[in-house]
């Protein structure tokens, strides 16, 4: 090879690795987000109700309902408000893109996660499981979402806040996302939800800190933050016997909340807190060597961990088993409790145990009798998994909240639907229920305990209910 | 006398250093620290050692060196699958040697004659490449390695557990700084390969390649990033993923060179271990607690500038 065609070689193959995992990027950059082309809604038909009726939800913990594909516009296995043929009425009044993203037939949901850099989301899970809902809700019941078939785009934020909001600005302009929806990350669901206020656009995650979000009009929590997670950790620590647990949260601004209602719930249920310490969100070996040192000098024998799950599987997890410790690492979080940390973890996550909005793989399953089937019909020959579970369930509750609003579909009538019905219960999640007031709607989790025989989350089939 | 201290000011300076800073530790209570800054700066010393290698003999900061190892961590799993440990440990190394002779080949030797901060940027685009080749192939997923030696209980050094990986780890790299040193200082070949990165022209014109040389000095420091990940990772997390050598050690290790010398060797190995108890302390120690955001990071980045002033070729290294 010449000199000549190597020296122009090199600086392509530098271009084409740093642009290689950005396709796509939005092109505008100045800041307004034209109104992609929609349908206009249909003219509404009757005057607004006012509050959607009380649609007697599933009890706590109890299994999902019967699916009956083809029932109408209710999508299958579930409870929510019955659909009206007017949009609900309440706070939110209809913006200038309101309609974005909806036409006649198609509904555009964006979708971002962190499938690169800290968070070990598999991408492959993700890609496939986005969607599997959706294509099992349209053939099975082809009337509901009123005609309705939904589009998931996905972007990888690659755990880095900034691109997050990037990528958001991405889905909305360019492919026309009627609403978002944060996969993982609190920096990163942080952001994107502050992009979407911003823009009116309904913005939903699973939950995770309340600073930043609390303050959000269309922000809405599918999950228990992890400040309303503390109270049930410190009572699964007392339940277990523990008197005292050490308390490591990372060092970024979104967990400053978890870390107060962390050591307030301990402080009001009297258990102690012998050791504490805001990590390094990117700690470094010897940073992770030296508080998993700490955590052994301290003689708790259980840890409530809030961190990336990188902090916790490649430093604090290894740190502590290569000086034969072994406490109870216990955590709010969702990635954390993902089965690749099992995967790539055990031994030494052996003893953690996580919070989640879903249940384990096969509990889940037995939850909800679609999923599995589901994933055979739509997922091209790929197992079902933890990961598609949390999406399949996260799509399920969408799906209610979309046929709680009706077929006038916009982004303020959605959102009035979310704050006016009294609760949506997918039959996996714990019910969930927003007021006006109140946008974190989570009112339960399943508390994931690791085994690394089968080197997976498994956990029961009755969720814990929220104080 | 007073000439040969001069002489050696640096390492005189580096041995007080350590006296200092071993005493303070121990008075202090922070015995731990000293111990995990030593262990895990072995490992930023052995990254060092590669980048220390590839300036000393060409001039270029090598923003790849990590991803040698990270390569090699990839074969190394792939290979356990197929062959026995010894083997695919064997096979990872040549395929991170293999790395480096493909980058000093079709990147560093095209760019030969361009200036240095052409292929400083080379080299980062040979990292950015091998990331990105990484998250393609595996789909960004941790992968789990097995170490050689499985016990981490066998020896305790002030109230440490160390593995006998780690103790392997810094055997190793004390040995291959020392031999290190001494092939830069008493082979033909060593000479040879400083003559070039100072005097390109005049060792070409006694008759030495140095093209060939350069092929070799590569294929050397991949051969130690190689090395360094296929020790450090196996002990400690255990798992990795793209990109990992760069993200974690990559920073670290070239702070440590820095910090002890960009010319010299066995001044990686004490950087290293440099940067490795200022880590631990600065994330221990009561008085640096109150410090808002990372300590550690704050800390580290005040030591590197302050020894620069002091001393800008770093404790152990030479002026051009």
């Amino acid at each position: 090879m010449s000199r000549r065609r190597v020296f122009w070689l090199a600086p392509a193959l530098l271009l084409a690795a740093a642009c290689g995992q950005k396709a796509g990027v939005a092109g505008s950059g100045d800041g307004e987000a034209p109104a992609p082309a929609t349908a206009a809604p249909p003219p509404p038909t009757a005057a607004p109700a006012s509050t959607a009726p009380s649609t007697g939800s599933t009890a706590p913990g109890a299994t999902a309902a019967t699916t009956t594909p083809g029932t109408g516009s209710a999508a299958p296995g579930t409870t929510a408000a019955p659909p009206t043929s007017a949009a609900p009425v309440g706070p939110y009044e209809p913006g200038p893109n309101d309609t974005a993203g909806v036409t006649a037939t198609e509904i555009v949901i964006g979708i971002h996660a962190p499938v690169t850099g800290a968070s070990p989301i598999p991408q492959e899970s993700f890609d496939i499981g986005k969607d599997i809902y959706w294509k099992f809700l349209a053939a099975s019941a082809p009337d509901a979402l009123f005609g309705r078939t939904v589009r998931v785009v996905f972007r990888d934020d690659q755990f880095n806040p900034q691109n997050a909001v990037r990528v958001c600005r991405e889905m909305v302009e360019q492919e026309g996302a009627f609403l978002l929806v944060g996969g993982g990350g609190a920096d990163q669901i942080t952001a994107c939800a502050q992009y979407a206020n911003e823009n009116g656009i309904p913005y939903l995650s699973s939950g995770v800190n309340e600073e930043g979000l609390a303050d959000l009009d269309t922000y809405f929590a599918t999950s228990l933050t992890y400040a309303e997670q503390a109270p049930m950790i410190i009572a699964q620590l007392q339940e277990q016997g523990f008197t005292e647990a050490a308390l490591v949260v990372a060092d970024t601004p979104s967990f400053a909340d978890a870390f107060t209602a962390l050591k307030a719930a301990a402080d009001e249920a009297g258990l102690a807190i012998p050791y504490e310490n805001r990590i390094n969100k990117d700690a470094s070996p010897a940073e992770s060597a030296t508080v998993a040192q700490e955590l052994k000098n301290s003689g708790a024998e259980a840890v409530i961990v809030l961190t990336s799950p990188v902090v916790y599987v490649l430093g604090l997890a290894p740190g502590a088993a290569s000086q034969s410790y072994a406490p109870v690492w216990i955590g709010p979080g969702i990635t954390s409790g993902l089965n690749a940390v099992t995967a790539v973890g055990c031994p030494n996550v052996s003893t953690g145990e996580f919070y989640s909005p879903v249940p384990g793989l096969a509990e889940g399953s037995d939850l909800d009798p679609d999923f599995v089937p589901a994933y055979a019909e739509y997922a091209g020959g790929a197992e079902a998994d933890d990961v598609g579970l949390q999406l399949w369930s996260l799509n399920k509750a969408i799906a209610l909240m979309l046929e709680a609003t009706g077929p006038e579909l916009g982004r303020a009538a959605f959102m009035n639907a979310l704050v006016t019905t009294p609760e949506f219960d997918n039959g996996i999640y714990a019910p969930l229920r927003y007021t006006a007031e109140d946008h974190f709607g989570g009112t339960g989790a399943y508390l994931l305990r690791a085994d690394c025989d089968t080197k997976q989350y498994v956990s029961g089939t009755e969720f814990v209910e929220a104080g | 006398m007073l000439d040969l201290l001069r002489q050696r000011l640096g390492v005189v300076v580096a041995v007080a250093l350590s006296v200092a800073v071993v005493v303070v530790l121990l008075a202090t209570g922070e015995k731990e620290s000293l111990v995990i800054g030593i262990t895990t700066g072995a490992a930023y010393g052995m990254v060092a050692l590669g980048l220390v290698l590839i300036y000393k003999s060409s001039g270029v900061f090598n923003f790849a060196q990590g991803e040698f190892g990270t390569v090699a961590l990839y074969a190394l799993y792939l290979l356990d699958f197929e062959t026995s440990y010894w083997l695919a440990l064997l096979g990872a190394l040549v395929v991170a040697g293999l790395m480096g002779f493909l980058t000093e080949r079709i990147v560093i030797r095209p760019l030969f004659n361009a200036p240095r901060v052409i292929l400083l940027v080379a080299t980062a685009g040979v990292a950015l490449l091998a990331i990105g080749i990484q998250i393609w192939y595996t789909g960004a997923q941790a992968r789990s390695v097995s170490k050689l030696f499985g016990r981490v209980d066998r020896v305790e050094i002030l109230g440490r557990q160390i593995s006998d990986q780690r103790l392997l780890l810094v055997g190793v790299l004390v040995v291959l700084a020392v031999l290190l040193a001494l092939f830069f200082t008493r082979t033909n070949l060593g000479l040879a390969i400083l003559g070039a990165s100072q005097e390109p022209t005049a060792t070409e014109l006694v008759g030495i390649s140095v093209r060939r040389l350069s092929t070799f000095v590569w294929v050397l420091a991949a051969l130690l990033g190689g090395l360094a990940a296929v020790m450090i990772v196996p002990d400690e997390p255990g798992s990795f993923g793209p990109g990992f050598m760069t993200a974690n050690y990559l920073i670290p290790a070239f702070t440590a060179a820095v910090l002890g010398g960009m010319t010299s060797l066995p001044g990686a190995f004490v950087g290293g271990i440099l940067i490795g108890i200022v880590q631990s302390v600065s994330t221990s120690a009561e008085i640096f607690q109150d410090i808002p955001g990372t300590p550690s990071t704050l800390v580290t980045f005040c030591v590197l500038p302050a020894v620069l002033l002091v001393r800008p070729q770093g404790l152990l290294g030479r002026r051009a």
